[in-house]
């Protein structure tokens, strides 16, 4: 494991919220190597979201900087170009598109690329979640398992080489949540993404390889999780 | 799902919205074709309303834009018409007046010459005698005075003898009354003044000759020969209808911001609802060029149209106030395309403009601070 090259650093990040009075992460220092499976830990308000919103380039930290393969990422375009390329997220919450389908949800990650096999591709990744019969529903005609299964086929449809998940199983009961979470580690291996998942659940992370504890905004632990590499 | 699709999918969410800022634009754009065309059916109709009374150049006095104002001599009919190249001289004299009921009255008093009075077409009835205190009446002021042939009517404190109405296409000459130019002369106390002269040219005048004649004519006689279009654009530079086509511009550019504003506020609306699934879509990968794309072809798909309604509600008003007669047989009211081109440019920036910002606010924020949006 150790000898797989680095993807993503975190160096030294702090960020505070309300003119400084809430400090979410203090010095926070995090490595992440090509397709190794990491669960973030910790209590709400923790700072486990926050990290994973500027390990993502979806927030600034105040101090502190992130490294892609090395490489420091600085400025709006260049995190776009990085989401684009490379990175996929899904959230507890879906965030699909309530008046497309799930179909419609999944091009939207595609909106702007040209002169490829876009249905080809988007059909291959509603096969590999199981939504392939489902997949001109709307949102509202979906459980919430088979919703999130729209979210993570939109994250990966562009093939990332990183999965961010925020409490991704947050919002469904246990059946689905096991559903959900049994094929994100499968996508996870056969592609040989690396993962991150933020979560309270911690039969989920226990199938991580690493398993990083966050309290206070500072990491407190990081040790070996229960899960295969990838 | 291609971006255009995505933005009509958007608009489509809120479909009474997107309709009502549409009409919003086509209303503010309609009004403002309709007002310039109005602006300019008042021009149109001054020139439609000489070319129907005279025939080819009309002499009035220098420096003086007022009709009613205008005096020349009586006298200085002979002198042109002892012009080289004249071929025939008649003259009329314009007062404006009202009946005792307060109705205002414009009466043209029209010279003996056969050639004048040819011009003058018959409706029903006749045409008055010279000599006679008797009066013809366009159509229009005719139903204004609610009067018909044979009715009396007083004006300039004398009685008049309705015997003919005319026959005037323009919405101009419907509203005049026509009387034999000395009777108008001796009731309005202008003995001996025309108002203008009307000159007919030789037959067979080469241009650079009839324009001799032209010069001829202003240098002996210090006046203005002007033909039709020339006497139109003159009388259009009246200050009453250049304020009156100023207040139309005036009125036409605030509606085109308001509608520019209605856009404005409806994206802003829309940027502001979809906050969150602003972030959402940087989340997933797309840049801040794709999502400024998305919102301003939001911004354009609801300006195009409501720009193209615009211009079909302002032809469409033109042409209702054009049956309308108490409008339009007043002022000739033809929507034309130079009608549409200020609207439109104004409204096609404004438009880019009101899409423009909410794009840029929707792209100002973090994509985090989008997420956590309520």
């Amino acid at each position: 494991m150790t000898d797989r090259q680095a993807l993503l650093g975190l160096e030294n990040i702090s960020r505070s919220f309300d003119r400084g009075r809430i400090r979410a992460l203090s010095g926070v220092n995090l490595a992440l190597r090509m397709g190794e499976s990491v669960a973030l830990v910790g209590r709400s308000g923790s700072g486990k979201s926050c990290l994973l919103n500027i390990a993502s380039g979806l927030d600034r930290p105040d101090e502190g900087r992130v490294l892609w393969k090395g490489l420091e990422v600085t400025g709006r375009r260049r995190w776009a170009a990085l989401r684009h390329s490379s990175i996929g997220i899904v959230f507890q919450e879906f965030h699909l598109l309530p008046t497309l389908t799930g179909r419609q949800n999944v091009e939207l990650a595609l909106v702007g690329e040209s002169g490829e096999d876009i249905r080809g591709r988007v059909d291959r990744i509603l096969e590999q979640v199981g939504l392939t019969e489902m997949a001109d529903r709307l949102p509202g005609e979906l459980s919430g398992g088979e919703r999130q299964r729209v979210a993570l086929a939109r994250a990966l449809v562009r093939e990332p080489e990183l999965l961010f998940a925020d409490e991704p199983t947050g919002n469904l009961d246990s059946v689905n949540a096991d559903a959900v979470a049994s094929l994100m580690f499968d996508l996870h291996r056969q592609s040989r993404m690396a993962l991150v998942i933020v979560t309270h659940d911690l039969s989920l992370a226990r199938q991580c390889e690493r398993i990083v504890t966050i309290v206070d905004g500072r990491i407190s632990d990081d040790r070996p999780g229960g899960g295969r590499t990838a | 799902m291609t971006l255009t699709k995505f933005a009509y999918s958007n608009l489509m969410r809120r479909p009474a919205r997107t309709l009502l800022t549409i009409l919003g634009i086509a209303l503010a754009i309609g009004t403002a074709v309709a007002l310039l065309a109005l602006g300019r059916g008042i021009y149109d109709s001054l020139g439609e309303g000489f070319t129907e009374r005279s025939s080819e150049l009309l002499v009035t006095p220098r420096n003086v834009v007022d009709i009613t104002a205008m005096r020349l001599p009586e006298t200085l009919g002979a002198g042109l018409a002892a012009i080289e190249g004249v071929a025939d001289v008649s003259s009329e004299l314009y007062v404006f007046t009202s009946t005792l009921e307060g109705d205002h009255v414009a009466v043209a008093g029209v010279s003996d010459s056969p050639s004048k009075w040819a011009t003058v077409p018959i409706a029903s009835g006749r045409r008055p005698v010279a000599g006679r205190a008797e009066i013809m009446l366009g159509d229009v002021i005719a139903q204004t005075l609610g009067a018909k042939i044979g009715d009396r009517i007083e004006l300039l404190d004398e009685e008049f003898e309705v015997v003919g109405i005319t026959a005037y296409g323009t919405a101009l000459n419907r509203g005049v009354a026509v009387m034999p130019l000395k009777v108008l002369q001796e009731a309005s106390l202008r003995l001996n003044q025309v108002s203008t002269y009307s000159i007919r040219l030789d037959a067979g005048l080469s241009q650079v000759q009839q324009r001799d004649v032209r010069k001829q004519i202003e240098q002996q006689l210090s006046v203005v020969v002007s033909d039709m279009q020339e006497i139109a654009d003159r009388l259009s530079g009246d200050r009453n209808i250049t304020i009156l086509k100023a207040i139309s511009r005036a009125i036409s550019i605030v509606a085109v911001v308001m509608g520019a504003l209605n856009l404005l506020a409806t994206l802003l609306l829309s940027v502001q609802e979809r906050t969150r699934e602003i972030g959402m879509l940087c989340a997933i990968g797309w840049n801040d060029g794709l999502v400024v794309s998305l919102i301003m072809i939001e911004g354009l798909f609801i300006g195009v149209l409501g720009c193209a309604g615009g211009v079909l509600v302002g032809i469409g008003a033109s042409s209702l106030f054009s049956s309308i007669p108490a409008i339009g047989d007043i002022i000739s009211f033809t929507p034309r395309l130079s009608d549409l081109v200020l609207p439109l440019a104004f409204a096609v920036p404004l438009c880019i403009v009101g899409a423009a910002y909410p794009a840029w606010r929707a792209v100002s924020m973090l994509p985090a601070e989008a997420l956590r949006h309520v």
